[in-house]
């Protein structure tokens, strides 16, 4: 793992995972935005109101496995104190609270018309906004202190605290009543959705994933390079 | 085509969440790829600059 440590290094692997992740972007979007608008059928229960599912649960998925990210760099950055994981969950945070954001808004969206409402202060929804609570505060911190170590530390203890919040997300709509139906897609005896449904879910949610390695490189990349700047600041400033 | 935007009656829900989504990740894709290219120039630029050896240096 500390072989990426060198920045040279990630920069190389990362140019190369680039075109890659842009071609499987473009194409999974593509594809998936047809099947999601044009190709999967209406659900009987909700009528067309259902295709803004499949931007809103790759969001919410994207929000999840975000946070996972800043939590995993978290600790290894406590534990093994990899340079670059400080800079990974740092780089990782703003993609995390925008998909979060979205999770919340499409999902006012697709409540309005399904539900009657746009927003109820149930487990699943409630425990959705602490997690964007949780992203702002991280990044919060992250701005709140000049020394960038002591930030990342503070941040990443919080990012680890904040770990308690996926599994309430995830069980939230079997442990209390809900609007949200129960789990459909990552279940033990296997999803209960229609597979012409399924099929656009997963494509939009590769593209989502593929978005994600996208814009997390570029902003290690930033991230990298603002350390650079900061280094080069302190030897002039140094003489 | 009205069929396509009204899509019975709740497509300004389907078309507002697809477009609040493209327009974050599109906002969030273009601030980050802009401010790394700044930061890399910024880098270029303070980095201190390697004196071509002359002529004479080299011989």
């Amino acid at each position: 793992m500390h072989k990426f440590a060198n920045p040279a290094q990630f920069n190389r692997l990362a140019d190369r995972i680039l075109p890659w992740a842009k071609a499987i972007l473009a194409a999974t979007l593509l594809y998936g935005l047809y099947l999601a608008l044009f190709d999967s059928p209406p659900d009987r229960q909700q009528g067309e109101s259902v295709r803004i599912m499949y931007v809103h649960v790759p969001a919410a998925w994207m929000a999840m496995f975000c946070y996972m990210v800043v939590a995993g760099a978290s600790f290894t950055e406590i534990v093994w104190r990899h340079p670059l994981a400080l800079l990974a969950g740092k780089a990782a945070a703003p993609i995390g609270a925008t998909f979060t954001a979205l999770a919340l808004i499409t999902g006012a969206l697709w409540g309005k018309p399904t539900w009657g409402t746009y927003w109820q202060w149930d487990g699943r929804m409630t425990s959705v906004l602490v997690l964007f609570f949780l992203y702002l505060g991280y990044m919060a911190i992250w701005r709140s202190m000049d020394e960038e170590e002591k930030a990342g530390r503070a941040a990443s203890i919080l990012a680890l605290v904040g770990v308690i919040n996926i599994p309430i997300i995830k069980f939230s709509v079997e442990w209390w009543n809900t609007l949200h139906q129960p789990a459909s897609v990552f279940r033990l005896d296997g999803p209960t959705i229609d597979g012409n449904m399924l099929w656009p879910l997963f494509t939009m949610a590769i593209a989502f994933k593929a978005y994600f390695v996208i814009v997390f490189l570029y902003r290690m990349k930033l991230e990298i390079n603002r350390r650079k700047i900061s280094v080069l600041r302190m030897s002039q400033v140094n003489g | 085509m009205t069929d396509l935007f009204e899509m019975g009656s709740v497509g300004p829900y389907i078309w507002g969440a697809y477009g609040v989504t493209a327009v974050a990740l599109v906002l969030l894709a273009v601030f980050s790829l802009r401010a790394n290219k700044s930061a890399a120039e910024m880098v270029d630029r303070m980095r201190p600059k390697r004196r071509k050896k002359s002529d004479k240096e080299q011989a």
